[in-house]
């Protein structure tokens, strides 16, 4: 086991050394995010290196095994599952970092203002946080998806709106940890007003562990909003998702394995490398963690 | 300590109150209007307004949500909208499948996850703690209904050794029938000594079990990986190793009961994360369950299946934090000072 | 780690356990038959199921006569009405009266006699509670027993009743005695009718148990099934997976892309036959720009027929030619065969002088459909290259109709699949077509008084000049197609998917699902 204390180690070195050297400490994070950069490109360029149009119809050629033509077979409708793959990327992507962002966008306002002015503000924020945290996971975006009708926006509010909490409790556990150091005192003393320091001191402390939690989350919503396809709550037709690929083959899977196989190990690969990134950043950061590889 | 427990319980109300309103706003939004639904196949002008008056959505609003209230708080959560019965007595019916499902997942979780997770901690970078950790993290990234999709196409398509979905055999229920004594059938078959039963249902619970508890035992490990690292790099570990007992003891007996305590605090989330990872599960494998019961129901807007779904889910959830929260107390003594 | 090692060889021995027991009975007893459902029963009264019910309703009840198997010939005979609960039956000469003559020796499962008394305790029941398909009775005036085993029905207008009477919904005959406790009573899963096969158990959402009723009227052979398992199996893979691995022996749902797969397994047959069923895309006449009738007309000649039915369909469904089905009698045979034209689509939306830029309609359908939506992907295809744009909007069946019936919600196109509760073309001309305010199922808001009055009248011809009731809707038939009020394109076949082993499948149009009765399974 180690001993090292790598914090005064590091403090020592260059900026491009510790970067290599945290690099060197963290594969995980280093392959994570280079396969996500890759599949971010990917998407990001499909319409310009798909081999074909993913909504051209070929009723000759369905359901064709992967081959020389269509590496990744065809579906139900002679379209290619390999250019289908490569678009659909970019809604599950979109939609699981709007979900986070969403998510963000609602906590930490509640975090800042709930951990700052604490007391009755504090309480009733909490609760009604409590609130949403009390279904279990998936069971509040599936209703909120269903009340709101089925779309990816209305998936991206849904898992939004569900995971506002997490960060509401993230942020306002800094900010109260914050409040009490000398300098937010002193600041308020000088008559900075509440709003200055809530946003200049209070919320750049909470940036590491939101960012870390963020990160985290983004495998987490991908995954959200590809279940919801595959109930049918999210992505209709004809938009192409990883998720609604993988629902639209569901009667024929067990003979065509091809029309379900592809667009699920896009999402499996795509989550494992969010998943690698996350925990990396983490490892990084956070300095329980430092020293383990 | 009962001061602490009533506190707790009065919260778990209010935040009950508060699932409640959030629920009936949703159902109430819910696009459709349930009574097409509910009538079937062609229902005359009349006989629509008559339903729309019968389920009480000609009332304002708010005289909704508290004619609601008040069914809810005598035990009424009125009649599903798709099944046609009661919606007390579809969940009832039901509930035993999620519980065994859900039971019998957390129980393979706990087995695999806790000691997969102290291996890795205690040999840190061993090829055993990689693969462990590997199979973990990839544990994670599996959305659950692909990873059902794919036990299904190779144990039941390919291979042909397990059932495609389902509880138990119809025919094997009908020729061999058991009392449902606690609703799980692994125990009533054993209970009742037939074990025809018991291996069908066994048969079909497995790849359910299994789907949904691969993303569980990853989390399982990764959270007892992490206490015991915590707990290992505490001084008072470190100490009694330097005197010269066998690491591997003081890993064992030592660290692994301080380790496993906390590990109580997360099993609250761990069993919701389940609660929600059976929806999916049950919609795979067409498990006779709450889960499925919830997705069928929101996918056809029936709203009194809907809240009162969301409602004993949400009730359940809280009251397994809730007693986890009790027992920690109870278990660490450290605590009991708030 | 010892206890790590201990739970993986324990769980083995486990499995190795299930797996040698599950193979001891993974065949179905001979004697019982495995029928897949794709939903659950929810109305078990049988004055009120109107809907997927009927599949269970028509091996526990029995109407007083039913419309036999369709017979290939000239859709203009006779209606081939059998009796059933009935021996004979006659009209008085003004068209009004209509004295059943009813069977002897024949109990309830509850015991009670069937007699007229029964007879016109149930209808009158039916017709009261006003629900389900007790419309059908409209125009009855007055049920009257006479004696033990006399019917008469008396009505205002001439009505058809020895057709409605063998209708698939609302004319079943049940034990009043039974029907006093109530719907609720019913929907327990309870059962008292007068047929082969009685209520032995219903597990919610999972099966529903039949066995064979001793005291039917009709006589038990050797090799008749003792025991019916009708099974709720809501996925077509698993449905598929069931028929093929023998754990069902009928099933209801087919992904059609496994037909040929299905079709090439010997222990499985697949019968296509024809039905009533039919599925269109009424398009809507009051919301712009769909209420252009040259715009409209572009639309059916945007629509690949052939291609649809062929690969889509899989040749399940024929291509329509109208409103009705062809094998319904009054079907008009003169109607010309729709044209896939995208040329003259082309010429048709530039001569009704919509803008390009209102080009733009929406089509609503009920999302869980697959042929449906595939066929509507291919439709957008075409429709873009002529350069209309089409937004589709999938979705659950009571959100669909609910914004259809509604100008301000409803789309430019609604997709429904239609069959008739008893056999008349009047079900679809009048159900889907004929003025309504408020509109019910006139999706297309389609309002035409010379049409609504050559319906009103061939409806009241039907029971007493059938010719001229043909003649008349054959031309209520060709002013919808004039009117381009829809894109029909799909005559469904009626689907017949079972082990091969089953023998006695009867293939009638006018009843959705099988007579369990008939059935056999082939000893090997």
């Amino acid at each position: 086991m180690s001993l090292l204390n790598p914090e005064q180690d590091v403090q020592r070195l260059s900026r491009g050394a510790r970067y290599r050297r945290m690099a060197a400490r963290n594969p995980l994070l280093i392959a994570g995010g280079v396969v996500l950069v890759l599949i971010v490109l990917l998407t990001t360029f499909a319409p310009w290196i798909s081999p074909a149009d993913p909504t051209a119809l070929d009723l000759t050629n369905r359901l064709q095994a992967p081959n020389a033509d269509n590496w990744f077979g065809t579906d139900v409708l002679g379209r290619d599952i390999f250019s289908q793959v490569l678009h659909g990327g970019r809604l599950s992507l979109i939609v699981g970092f709007m979900a986070v962002f969403i998510a963000m966008l609602i906590g930490i306002p509640i975090g800042l203002v709930a951990g700052y002015f604490g007391g009755r503000v504090d309480a009733i924020m909490m609760r009604v946080s409590d609130v949403f945290l009390a279904f279990p996971p998936l069971l509040l975006p599936i209703a909120i998806t269903a009340a709101l009708g089925a779309g990816l926006l209305n998936t991206m509010l849904a898992i939004g709106i569900s995971w506002f909490p997490w960060y509401a409790r993230i942020v306002r556990a800094s900010v109260i940890s914050v409040k009490s150091e000398l300098y937010v005192t002193a600041a308020r003393a000088m008559g900075v007003s509440h709003t200055k320091v809530m946003l200049r001191h209070a919320l750049p402390n909470a940036s590491t562990p939101v960012m870390v939690q963020g990160s985290m989350d983004f495998g987490y919503t991908i995954l959200a909003a590809a279940s919801l396809s595959f109930i049918g709550l999210g992505a209709r037709p004809p938009a192409i998702e990883w998720g609604l690929m993988v629902a639209s083959s569901r009667a024929l899977f067990l003979d065509y394995w091809w029309t379900a196989a592809f667009p699920g190990l896009a999402i499996f690969i795509t989550v494992l490398a969010v998943n690698l990134f996350g925990d990396g950043l983490r490892d990084a950061l956070d300095p329980k963690f430092r020293g383990r590889v | 300590m009962l001061r602490y427990a009533l506190n707790r319980i009065l919260l778990l109300l209010l935040t009950l109150l508060g699932v409640l309103v959030i629920t009936f706003i949703i159902s109430r939004v819910l696009p459709g209007s349930p009574v097409e639904m509910m009538l079937g196949s062609r229902p005359t002008p009349e006989q629509i307004e008559a339903a729309r008056i019968a389920l009480g959505l000609d009332q304002p609003i708010w005289v909704q949500f508290f004619a609601y209230l008040r069914d809810v708080l005598s035990g009424d959560f009125g009649t599903s909208l798709r099944t046609g019965q009661s919606v007390i007595s579809d969940i009832g019916a039901r509930f035993a499948a999620t519980a065994e499902l859900v039971t019998v997942g957390f129980a393979l979780a706990l087995a695999i996850g806790i000691p997969l997770g102290i291996h890795s901690a205690v040999k840190p970078n061993a090829i055993s703690d990689h693969a462990a950790r590997s199979v973990s993290v990839i544990g994670l990234a599996l959305p659950v209904f692909f990873l059902g999709l794919l036990f299904q196409l190779v144990f039941h398509g390919q291979l042909g050794w397990l059932p495609l979905q389902g509880r138990i055999d119809g025919d094997v229920m009908l020729d061999t029938p058991f009392d449902p004594v606690t609703g799980f059938f692994l125990i009533d078959t054993l209970l009742a000594g037939n074990l025809t039963a018991f291996g069908s249902a066994l048969a079909h619970l497995a790849l359910p079990v299994l789907t949904l508890a691969a993303a569980t035992t990853a989390s399982v490990m990764r959270v007892t990986r992490n206490n015991m690292i915590e707990v290992m790099s505490q001084d008072h570990i470190k100490t009694v190793i330097a005197y010269g007992l066998p690491t591997e003891k003081v890993h064992y007996r030592y660290a692994l009961r301080a380790a496993l305590v906390p590990l109580l605090t997360v099993f609250g989330l761990i069993y919701g994360y389940m609660l929600g990872g059976s929806v999916i599960v049950e919609y795979v494998f067409d498990w006779p369950g709450i889960g499925g019961y919830a997705v069928n129901s929101v996918i056809t807007n029936d709203f009194p299946a809907v809240t009162g779904v969301t409602l004993v889910l949400a009730t359940a959830y809280l009251t397994v934090n809730l007693a986890v929260d009790l027992l920690y107390q109870v278990v660490d003594p450290r605590l009991r000072v708030s | 780690m010892t206890s790590r090692g201990f739970i993986s060889r324990a769980l083995a021995s486990a499995l190795v356990i299930a797996l040698s027991l599950t193979a001891a009975v993974s065949s179905v007893r001979a004697d019982t038959l495995v029928y897949a459902l794709y939903d659950d029963i929810k109305d078990w009264d049988p004055a009120v199921a109107f809907s997927l019910e009927a599949i269970l309703l028509r091996n526990v009840y029995e109407p007083l006569v039913r419309y036999a198997a369709l017979e290939p010939g000239d859709p203009s005979d006779t209606p081939p009405i059998e009796g059933v609960l009935a021996t004979n039956w006659q009209v008085s000469d003004d068209a009004l009266t209509w004295t059943f003559t009813l069977r002897d020796g024949v109990t309830f499962h509850d015991g009670t006699p069937l007699n007229a008394a029964a007879a016109k305790a149930s209808l009158d029941r039916t017709i009261a509670l006003g629900q389900g398909a007790a419309f059908i009775w409209d125009g009855v005036e007055e049920i009257t027993a006479p004696d033990d085993t006399t019917l008469v029905i008396r009505a205002s207008r001439p009505i058809p009743i020895d057709l409605i009477a063998s209708a698939q919904y609302g004319a079943y005959i049940y034990s009043p005695t039974a029907a006093e406790n109530g719907t609720d009573w019913f929907n327990q899963g309870n059962a008292s009718g007068t047929g082969p096969y009685t209520v032995a158990g219903w597990t919610r959402g999972q099966q529903i148990v039949l066995e064979q009723n001793p005291d039917y009227w009709r006589t038990w052979e050797e090799g008749q099934f003792k025991r019916v398992i009708m099974k709720v199996v809501a996925e077509a893979a698993t449905q598929a997976q069931l028929i093929r691995s023998g754990g069902a022996d009928f099933v209801t749902l087919l992904p059609v892309d496994l037909l040929q797969r299905l079709k090439n397994d010997a222990d499985i047959t697949v019968d296509l036959a024809p039905s009533w069923i039919n599925t269109q895309a009424l398009i809507n006449t009051k919301k712009y720009p769909t209420d252009d009738i040259n715009f409209r007309r572009a639309l059916t000649h945007a629509w690949d027929y052939a291609s649809i039915a062929t690969e889509i369909y899989q040749g399940t469904a024929d291509v329509a030619r109208g409103p009705v089905p062809a094998t319904m009698w009054g079907h008009n045979p003169d109607l010309p065969a729709p044209a896939f034209d995208l040329e003259e689509a082309k010429r048709l939306v530039e001569a009704s002088g919509i803008p390009p830029r209102d080009r733009k309609i929406s089509a609503a359908y009920v999302g869980t459909a697959a042929e449906v939506t595939n066929s509507l992907l291919v439709f957008q295809a075409y429709l873009a290259t002529i350069g209309v744009e089409l937004q589709l909007r999938p979705g659950p069946w009571g959100k669909i109709w609910d914004d259809a019936k509604n100008l301000r919600t409803a789309p430019n196109m609604q997709v429904l699949s239609w069959w008739p509760t008893y056999p008349t073309p009047a079900d679809w001309l009048q159900g889907m077509y004929r003025t309504e305010d408020p509109t019910l199922f006139n999706l297309a808001h389609y309002s035409n008084e010379e049409f609504d009055a050559l319906v009103d009248q061939a409806r009241a011809l039907e029971s007493t000049d059938r010719q001229a009731a043909i003649d008349l809707y054959a031309r209520a038939q060709q002013i919808l197609v004039d009117d381009a009020v829809a894109i029909f394109f799909a005559d469904v076949s009626a689907r017949y998917v079972h082990r091969s082993d089953i023998e006695g499948v009867e293939k009638n149009p006018a009843y959705v699902g099988v007579d369990f009765y008939s059935l056999r399974r082939r000893q090997p």
